[in-house]
């Protein structure tokens, strides 16, 4: 991996970066478009290409049932196997085993499930979750990580903590005696729970075996744990992290969660959510998401969003016509789906434009006015951008500020 | 500029009543560089289901070569009031709507979807039921003809009565059914100068609903002199299963009309001069052929009948494609020949060969293709039919050049021998069920009688200079140009930051020529997986690759016609024409002797499918309970997750 931080903000600790991988050139910090199963839902790759999308994610979990290893072998690895010629990342698949399998039992070999096919009890071991990605051959890979709930409490956060530290160097270990090092780049997962001691010890521990990481990863959060909390222990990781080390952030999509990540010092995030609320009906815009199933669509024949330049929006798809599909025709899944990728990608484009010019601040001052004006700040959002030396309400008269986790939705009934 | 003769000439003016026959539609399009809309025939007509193309988004209907004429059913724009395109600002509100282009596509309307032939209540007098998801709504003549001036289609199709009550119908009932649909007919033709006002148009709508596309459509006097009307309309033959009832349909379209018939429809003299097509939709027909069937069975054998209910009726996929072409003969027996004629929800290829060469049907719809990419079927057969689908084991190993050289052609599939050998005395399936497990690593492109884009452009440069290569003949090297078997990679990509710019320049230069930037073919095994895992990228392949295949295939049919006739002297006419006649009958025999046409690889589909939604259906519990969590926290429940 070539890793180069081509930009800081003055103000915040945001930054743009310029990762080259074995499949080119990623422009930092991107939102990365989950296909859980090989496919972003209902596009093609070449599709996906076209929205500008240079990084995209698969699961190790699912692609290792289906289709298996056998044949992503016999297909060369999973690019080939999806036709997908940028760059690709695959987390451990510890993740779902965990939160998809109620059986799965955590032992210090690794983590033991029941097949799903068999029934059979299965292991997991950090050896063999690196060896299924050096199958998929993805140009980032993720260690094995020993996962709790972040709503976890008492000494099993810190067991799990401490497990992921040893199960990093067994990964480590596999991963450098395969010799994929030059293709494949491995990220370590920082965990602890949201107990502060132990997010620090983890990182601590970590940074250690730097020269033997590409990457850092802030995983066990965004599982339902108050915002506040959320982003204290981001900005803890994020500014105890090596500043030539990406830093992603794991399972974040809200457009407000991510620009906050980023003034944090976070580099990349993945989330199912624009493309899942997509299937829902929902588009996301600059002014807040839009529910297109809502009757108040019926007879719009606006589009969109007029300055979106995706092929929904480009094409002058109208809100009436989408309406018209939504949750019936796969096509309007799969419209909206185009339109929210380019959504996040603008979300994060126009990001690295505003650091790289020095107005960042202005950009998430504007951002957040547009997105919350009517309804309210988020007071989270507020806290934590002022510890980075944003004031959101700078400037605005009579700023309303909520206290809700700020998710914005357009819910009304849909008759 | 549309007159009858104007809009669909046949190549051949002096083609038989009834016999294969080559076409070209035209329609004038003054912002095309062309000018115009040229689509030959026989061909094909793509289905839309609520409007679009099922499967494909718009940059998806753009890219593929075989969708330039649609089919859009009106009745889903029936569950908002006012239906949704008659607002439309623009003179096109249809194809603006849609989404399609005025100088690529050409848009045929009607009422009803003609692949939907379920039960509804009876139709009134003045009214046809149609049916949405709202429930059922009726539509009027007045009506229709105000929605189908406003759309602003290419071909309109007249209100028909078909009756969607269970056959069989009595006479009284067909007898009613002509009377109706003749006069819904006669109302739709009325001229433009007498039409009640059409309703008004809402405020967001800027243009006159009489705009410039119907006047250049002919609504002048000088045109109406023409005794054509300014609509292209189209007529389904009514009749259902009586050879009397549709004579006598017919008979009302060229009788020459007297007094306040006349009057209605002036300057018709007979409401066949307004006409510019013949539509048969077989959909119903086939359901009321069947149940004839089973009437006649039950009666012969009605001791020994069955004591459990039957899940399907019996004959449910009986072949009636021979009283379907004899009843299509006798609706258009008197009829002048040199009209359009098209037939919808044709059951196989077997059939459409069947009508070309029986009747001289001019378009298909492509639903049946469009129908096995829902249930996961590649197609996979061409016409005239390759050699290398006749000695199948022996050529195979040519096939997989391209994807071998890339290290993806290690699959040893069954599909490479084309199905399941032995089925049907040895035939060979017209397409691939991917959901079988046989597929699983077989890292073909979809289909063996059509190349894939990479593989052909590879083998263009290669062997430029030896161009009688000895591996494939020259069959085999039509390429499928759809988006599985040929992808492009984007010429241009989004761009969401100026460092973006600053990167792409470079990938730029070798971009130039599309067929350089061809990418290996999407797989059969992929497929496979993304049907195993629901992943609905599946069908969208499924669904431009199957009309791609049914594109080429009566682009094979269209090819051996013209040879034949190319080959004739003018001298020899007569002679040329059952020359011609005789070599397509030829190949129509070859293919019905090489391809199954009992489409057992769809039963089988579709019971691979009907199980993987089963095996998802016991996970469904637990996302059943996240769905009512995100409806709790304002996300809506329904989701579309699958086909
Ligand atoms: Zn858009
Ligand atoms: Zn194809």
């Amino acid at each position: 991996m070539q890793f180069e931080v081509l930009a800081r903000c003055q103000t915040t600790r945001a930054r743009v970066c310029r990762m080259t991988l074995a499949h080119g050139t990623t422009f930092l910090p991107t939102f990365m478009p989950v296909a859980t199963q090989a496919a972003i839902k209902g596009l093609t790759p070449q599709q996906t290409d076209a929205l500008g999308i240079t990084l995209i994610l698969n699961n190790t979990y699912h692609l290792n049932l289906r289709p298996g290893i056998k044949v992503l072998n016999e297909a060369g690895g999973a690019h080939k196997f999806q036709g997908w010629k940028r760059n690709l990342l695959t987390d451990s698949g510890g993740f779902q085993l965990v939160s998809l399998s109620e059986f799965t039992k955590i032992t210090e070999e690794g983590a033991l499930f029941a097949s799903p096919f068999t029934g059979e009890p299965t292991m997991l071991t950090p050896e063999e979750s690196i060896a299924i990605q050096h199958s998929i051959g993805a140009d980032i890979i993720m260690q094995l990580d020993d996962v709790v709930s972040s709503l976890t409490v008492g000494p099993r956060v810190e067991e799990a903590m401490w497990r992921s530290v040893r199960w990093l160097d067994r990964c480590i270990a596999m991963h450098e005696q395969s010799g994929r090092n030059a293709s494949q780049n491995l990220f370590a997962i920082v965990q602890g729970g949201l107990d502060s001691r132990l997010r620090d010890l983890c990182v601590d521990e970590m940074v250690k075996r730097k020269d033997r990481v590409a990457g850092y990863a802030i995983g066990g959060l965004s599982g339902g744990e108050a915002k506040d909390v959320f982003w204290k222990i981001v900005k803890q990781c994020a500014d105890k992290l090596p500043l030539d080390r990406p830093r992603y952030c794991m399972g974040i999509g809200f457009a407000e969660d991510l620009l906050v990540c980023v003034a944090l010092g976070v580099d990349m995030a993945d989330c199912v959510f624009p493309t899942r609320t997509a299937r829902f009906g929902v588009a996301l815009t600059f002014n807040g998401p839009v529910n297109l199933r809502l009757a108040k669509n019926a007879l719009d024949l606006n589009i969109i969003d007029d300055d979106c330049p995706c092929p929904t929006c480009h094409s002058r798809m109208s809100r009436a016509h989408l309406h018209h599909l939504v949750t019936i025709e796969t096509v309007g899944a799969h419209a909206i789906t185009q339109h929210n990728i380019v959504f996040q990608a603008r979300v994060m484009g126009r990001a690295r434009d505003a650091i790289m010019d020095g107005k960042f601040p202005e950009y998430l001052r504007s951002f957040f006015a547009n997105y919350y004006g009517n309804d309210g700040y988020p007071r989270w959002c507020v806290d934590a951008l002022r510890s980075v030396g944003v004031d959101l309400l700078h400037g605005v008269d009579n700023p309303k500020v909520v206290d809700d986790n700020g998710a914005k939705w357009d819910y009304a009934d849909t008759t | 500029m549309s007159n009858a003769q104007d809009i669909f000439r046949l190549l051949n003016k002096s083609a038989p009543v009834f016999g294969p026959r080559l076409g070209k539609v035209e329609l004038k399009r003054p912002s095309s560089p062309t000018q115009t809309i040229q689509i030959e025939t026989p061909g094909i007509i793509t289905c839309t289901s609520r409007g679009l193309v099922p499967h494909l988004t718009r940059d998806h209907v753009d890219r593929s070569r075989a969708i330039d004429w649609l089919h859009v059913p009106f009745e889903s724009f029936l569950e908002r009031e006012p239906p949704i395109p008659t607002i439309q600002p623009g003179p096109h509100r249809l194809h603006t709507f849609l989404g399609f282009h005025r100088d690529r596509h050409i848009l045929s309307l009607s009422l009803r979807d003609p692949q939907d032939a379920r039960e509804l209540p009876p139709n009134g007098k003045e009214y046809i039921n149609a049916n949405t998801i709202r429930g059922v709504r009726k539509m009027n003549p007045t009506s229709w003809r105000a929605h189908v001036i406003s759309c602003n289609a290419d071909f309109v199709v007249a209100l028909t009565d078909t009756p969607f009550t269970l056959p069989p119908f009595s006479q009284k009932r067909l007898t009613k059914s002509i009377e109706r649909s003749i006069s819904w007919l006669a109302q739709l033709l009325q001229p433009f100068d007498t039409t009640p006002p059409p309703p008004p148009p809402p405020p967001q709508a800027t243009s006159p609903i009489l705009d410039d596309g119907q006047r250049q459509n002919g609504a002048t006097t000088e045109n109406l002199s023409d005794r054509h009307h300014p609509l292209n309309v189209l007529v389904h033959m009514a009749g259902d299963t009586s050879a009397p009832a549709r004579r006598a349909f017919a008979a009302s379209l060229t009788e020459t009309l007297y007094g306040k018939e006349a009057e209605q429809v002036k300057p018709l003299r007979t409401l066949d001069e307004g006409v510019c097509g013949y539509v048969f939709d077989l959909q119903p027909l086939r359901t009321s052929l069947i149940a004839d069937l089973n009437t006649s069975t039950t009666t012969t054998s009605s001791s020994n009948s069955s004591p459990t209910p039957e899940p399907e009726p019996p004959n449910a996929n009986a072949n009636v494609t021979p009283q379907i072409s004899s009843l299509m003969q006798t609706s258009l027996h008197s009829l002048p020949p040199t009209k359009l004629r098209i037939v919808h929800t044709p059951a196989s290829p077997h059939e459409m060969l069947a009508l070309v060469r029986d009747i001289g049907v001019d378009m298909f719809d492509a639903q049946w293709a469009q129908r096995a990419a829902d249930c996961g079927v590649a197609l996979d057969f061409a016409f005239p039919v390759p050699s290398s689908a006749v000695d199948s084991s022996a050529t195979d190993e040519g096939h997989d050049e391209g994807p071998d050289e890339q290290g993806r052609g290690r699959g040893r599939g069954r599909g490479k021998t084309g199905g399941k050998s032995g089925r049907n005395g040895g035939k060979r399936d017209l397409g691939h069920n991917l959901y079988d497990e046989v597929y699983a690593s077989d890292f073909s492109r979809f289909a063996d009688c059509l190349v894939d884009g990479a593989s052909a452009s590879a083998h263009d440069t290669s062997s430029s200079s030896s161009s009688s290569s000895s591996s494939s003949s020259t069959e085999t090297e039509t390429v499928c140009p759809c988006i599985a078997c040929s992808p492009i990679s984007p010429a241009e990509c989004l761009q969401h930051s100026s460092l973006d710019v600053s990167e792409s320049p470079a990938e730029k230069v070798e971009v130039d020529q599309e067929q350089d930037r061809f990418e290996p073919p999407f797989t059969r095994a992929y497929v496979h997986h993304l049907l195993h895992t629901h992943e609905m990228s599946a069908h969208t392949f499924l669904a431009a690759h199957n009309l791609a295949v049914l594109d080429a295939f009566f682009a094979g049919v269209r090819r051996t016609l013209s040879r034949s006739t190319s080959i004739s002297t003018s001298n020899a006419k007569s002679n040329s024409e059952t020359e011609t006649a005789n070599n397509f009958a030829k190949e129509v025999e070859r293919f019905n002797a090489t391809y199954d046409e009992s489409q057992q690889v769809f039963v089988e589909a579709k019971k691979a499918w009907a199980e993987v939604e089963y095996a998802r259906g016991k996970g469904r519990l637990a996302r059943e309970k996240v769905r009512k969590a995100e409806a709790e926290s304002g996300l809506d429940g329904g989701v579309v997750e699958g086909v």
